[in-house]
C-alpha cells in the first residue's frame, strides 16, 4: 500500500462527496432534524394524549338506571365519570361517543339490601384507549361502591371493616425520572444511531464504485499508476469518514433532543441529560465507528459490483433494513436480561450496547466483544471489497 | 514505442481479441480501425493495463505489460470514449488529481496545467466544475488529464465519438501535435475520413483479428481504389 496514493484518492473523493448535495441532506440535515422529532415529538404527542384521556371525565351510559338510581348518582357525582343518556348505547360505544356501558339488573338495590349476589355487566371497546380508560375508571368506582357495601355489612354484624384488609399497600415507583425517560429512548435511539452509522457512507460508496463506472472515470483511474489496494483504501476511508460524520451528527441530534427535553417539554423525558453522560456518548461513537467500518466495506463492494448509480442504489437501500429489523425485533428486550454471548451477534450487539449506554450502563466486557466482532467483520468485508476491485468480470460487468 | 505480440483476450468462450500484433513507433500515429464490437476497445484496454491479456503480451515504452504494469501506466496517457470526468471537480482539480497519482509535485502540475489549458483554450474554464461543460469542453479536459505527465505513448479510444466538428478538430490537432512531439499514438475509430487523414498506418481489426496492417496509400494502391471506405468495406466483407 502506498499511503501517499491513499491520501491523494481520499482527499479527492472527500471533496467530491462534500460537494454532493445528497450528502448534506441525507447525512447531516436529516439526522439533525429527524432524531429530535422521533425522540421528542412522538412521546410528547402520545403522552399528551394519554394524560388528556386520564384527566377528562369519561362518558358512560347506564342501561337500567332505574334499577339502582343511588348507584348511578354515585357514579355521576364522581369526578372521573359522567353518566349520559343515549338512544342506542351499543352504537354510541362503537362510534366512540361514550366510553363504556353499565348494565344494571332489575331490583339491584333491593337485592343488595337482601345480601344477594347481583350481576353487573360492563361493555367497552379494548381497541379504543379512551374506552379502556373509561372501563378502568368505572371498575375502580364500582369497587369503591362495593367496599362501602361490605363495610356497612360488617358494621351491621358488629365487626371492624378493617379485618378484610390484611395489607396496607404501599407501592412506589423507585425508577428515577431519568431512567423512566431513557427506557423509552432505549427502544428507538439505538436503531436510529445504528442506522446512520451504517448508511451514512452510502452516497460516497455509490459514487466511488458504480459512479466511476457510470461516468467513465474508472478506466483512466485504473490506467493511472496506483495499485488497487491503495485505491480501495482511499475510497474506503472516504466512505468511512462520511459514515463517521453521519454517526457523529446523529449523536449530536441525540444530545440536542436531550437539551430540548431538559426544558420539560415532555415531562417524563425532562431529566435525560443526567442519564447519558459525555463518556457514554463517546463510547457510543467509537462503537458506531466500528459498525460504520463494516457497512462501509460492504457498501463499497456492492457499489463496484453494480453497473450504474441506480443499480447500486437498488441494492443498497435495503441495507438500513439490516439495522431496522433486528432493532424492532429486540425493542422490548431489556439489557439486564442479556447474556454475554448475545453480544457475539453482529449488528444486534451494537444496538444492545447503545441501549446499555443510553440506560447509563457501561459494561466493558460487552463493549469489548462488540468492537472485536465488528473488527473481524471489517477484516472479512474488506477482503471481499479488495477482491472485487481486482476482478475484471466485476469491473467491466456487462 | 508500442509492440503488441499476439495479444489475446477471452471472456468465457468468446475470444474478443485473437492474437493481435502490431507496432507503433515514436512519432507515428497508428489507427485501429474496425466495426463496433470488433475488439478495438478490448485491445486498447489491454494496452492500458486495465484488462489482463489471456495470452500474448505487449511492450509499452520498453516495459512489459504483464511484468511491469505500473511502469507501463507511468508512460501512457489515455482518453477512452467521452471524457470520463468527475462532475463535481473543477477542470484544474481533475488534472491535478491525476498529476499527483503520477507522482508530480503540485508546482509542476500547476505549471503544466496552465500550459495545457492555454493550448486547449480552457484557461477561462479552469476553475469551474466540469459537470456543466459541453461535450467538447469535457473532452478537452480529458485530453489535458491524459497529457499532464507528458507520456511518450497515447492511447485514444474513439476520442471524437459524439463530438461536434469543432471539438473533433481539437482532438485531431492534439494527435498531430503529439506526432510532432515524437509520441507514439494509437487511436481507434470507425470514422474513415478521420483515420485516412491522421494515420501514418492503419490496422484493420475484424472479429478480434487484425486482417490488414498498412499505410493508407499502400492500401489505396494495392486495391486500385481511391475511396478508403470502399477498401475497408471490401476487406471486412472478405473477412466474413
Amino acid at each position: 500500500m502506498n499511503w501517499k496514493h491513499v491520501w491523494i484518492v481520499f482527499t479527492k473523493e472527500l471533496i467530491d462527496t462534500l460537494r454532493d448535495r445528497r450528502t448534506w441532506v441525507g447525512m447531516i440535515l436529516l439526522p439533525l432534524i429527524l432524531i429530535p422529532i422521533m425522540t421528542l415529538v412522538v412521546p410528547a404527542v402520545t403522552e399528551g394524549k394519554m394524560s388528556q384521556i386520564q384527566e377528562e371525565a369519561a362518558r358512560i351510559a347506564v342501561v337500567g338506571a332505574g334499577n339502582a338510581p343511588e348507584l348511578v348518582a354515585f357514579i355521576d357525582a364522581s369526578h372521573p365519570l359522567d353518566v349520559v343518556e343515549v338512544a342506542n348505547p351499543r352504537i354510541a360505544l362503537e362510534k366512540g361517543e361514550i366510553g363504556a356501558i353499565l348494565y344494571l339488573e332489575a331490583n339491584t338495590l333491593t337485592r343488595i339490601a337482601r345480601e344477594e349476589m347481583v350481576g353487573l355487566r360492563v361493555e367497552y371497546d379494548s381497541s379504543d384507549p379512551r374506552s379502556d380508560a373509561a372501563r378502568a375508571k368505572l371498575q375502580w368506582l364500582l369497587e369503591q361502591y362495593a367496599n362501602q357495601i361490605v363495610a356497612a355489612r360488617l358494621v351491621a354484624r358488629g365487626l371492624d371493616p378493617g379485618i378484610i384488609r390484611p395489607f396496607d399497600w404501599q407501592i412506589a415507583n423507585v425508577a428515577p425520572p431519568a431512567k423512566q425517560g431513557s427506557m423509552f429512548l432505549s427502544m428507538i435511539l439505538p436503531m436510529l444511531l445504528a442506522m446512520w452509522a451504517a448508511s451514512g457512507g452510502m452516497y460516497a460508496a455509490i459514487d466511488g464504485g458504480a459512479g466511476e463506472k457510470e461516468r467513465g472515470t474508472l478506466e483512466p483511474l485504473l490506467a493511472a499508476p496506483i495499485n488497487r489496494l491503495s485505491l480501495v483504501a482511499g475510497k474506503y476511508l472516504t466512505v468511512l469518514t462520511s459514515a463517521m460524520a453521519s454517526a457523529a451528527i446523529a449523536l449530536l441530534g441525540m444530545l440536542v433532543s436531550f437539551r430540548i427535553a431538559s426544558t420539560g417539554i415532555v415531562p417524563s423525558l425532562a431529566n435525560l441529560e443526567m442519564s447519558v453522560p459525555v463518556v457514554n456518548t463517546l463510547i457510543m461513537f467509537i462503537v458506531a465507528v466500528f459498525l460504520a467500518g463494516v457497512f462501509a466495506a460492504v457498501e463499497l463492494a456492492v457499489s463496484i459490483f453494480a453497473r450504474s448509480f441506480k443499480e447500486a442504489q437498488t441494492y443498497l437501500t435495503p441495507v438500513s433494513l439490516v439495522i431496522v429489523f433486528p432493532a424492532i425485533f429486540t425493542q422490548l428486550t431489556m439489557v439486564n436480561e442479556l447474556s454475554t454471548t448475545s453480544f457475539l451477534i453482529p449488528v444486534l450487539n451494537v444496538i444492545f450496547v447503545f441501549k446499555e449506554l443510553i440506560m447509563g450502563v457501561i459494561n466493558w466486557n460487552h463493549i469489548g466483544i462488540t468492537i472485536a466482532v465488528s473488527a473481524v467483520l471489517i477484516r472479512i468485508a474488506l477482503t471481499l471489497t479488495i477482491s472485487m476491485f481486482r476482478k475484471e468480470t466485476v469491473l467491466f460487468r456487462t | 514505442m508500442v509492440i503488441a505480440e499476439k495479444l489475446t483476450k477471452r471472456f468465457g468462450n468468446l475470444t474478443a481479441v485473437d492474437r493481435v500484433s502490431f507496432q507503433c513507433r515514436p512519432g507515428e500515429v497508428l489507427g485501429l480501425l474496425g466495426e463496433n464490437g470488433a475488439g478495438k476497445t478490448t485491445t486498447l484496454r489491454m494496452l492500458a493495463t486495465i484488462l489482463e491479456p489471456s495470452e500474448g503480451t505487449a511492450t509499452v515504452a520498453g516495459y512489459d505489460l504483464r511484468r511491469q504494469p505500473e511502469e507501463v501506466r507511468r508512460n501512457i496517457g489515455i482518453v477512452f470514449g467521452e471524457g470520463g470526468l468527475y462532475d463535481r471537480l473543477t477542470a484544474r482539480e481533475t488534472v491535478r488529481f491525476f498529476g499527483r497519482l503520477h507522482g508530480m509535485d503540485d508546482q509542476t502540475i500547476a505549471a503544466r496545467t496552465d500550459e495545457l489549458f492555454r493550448l486547449l483554450d480552457l484557461a477561462e474554464a479552469a476553475d469551474r466544475r466540469t459537470g456543466k461543460f459541453s461535450k467538447g469542453m469535457k473532452q478537452k479536459v480529458a485530453i489535458a488529464r491524459a497529457l499532464i505527465h507528458d507520456p511518450p505513448v497515447l492511447i485514444l479510444d474513439e476520442p471524437t465519438a459524439g463530438l461536434d466538428v469543432t471539438s473533433s478538430r481539437v482532438v485531431d490537432e492534439l494527435i498531430r501535435t503529439a506526432r510532432q512531439n515524437n509520441k507514439a499514438v494509437i487511436f481507434s475509430s470507425h470514422i474513415m475520413s478521420e483515420v485516412e487523414e491522421l494515420c501514418d498506418r492503419v490496422a484493420i481489426i475484424h472479429r478480434g483479428q487484425i486482417i490488414v496492417t498498412s499505410t493508407v496509400q499502400e492500401l489505396k494502391a494495392g486495391h486500385m481504389q481511391d475511396k478508403f471506405e470502399d477498401i475497408f468495406v471490401r476487406l471486412v466483407g472478405e473477412g466474413r
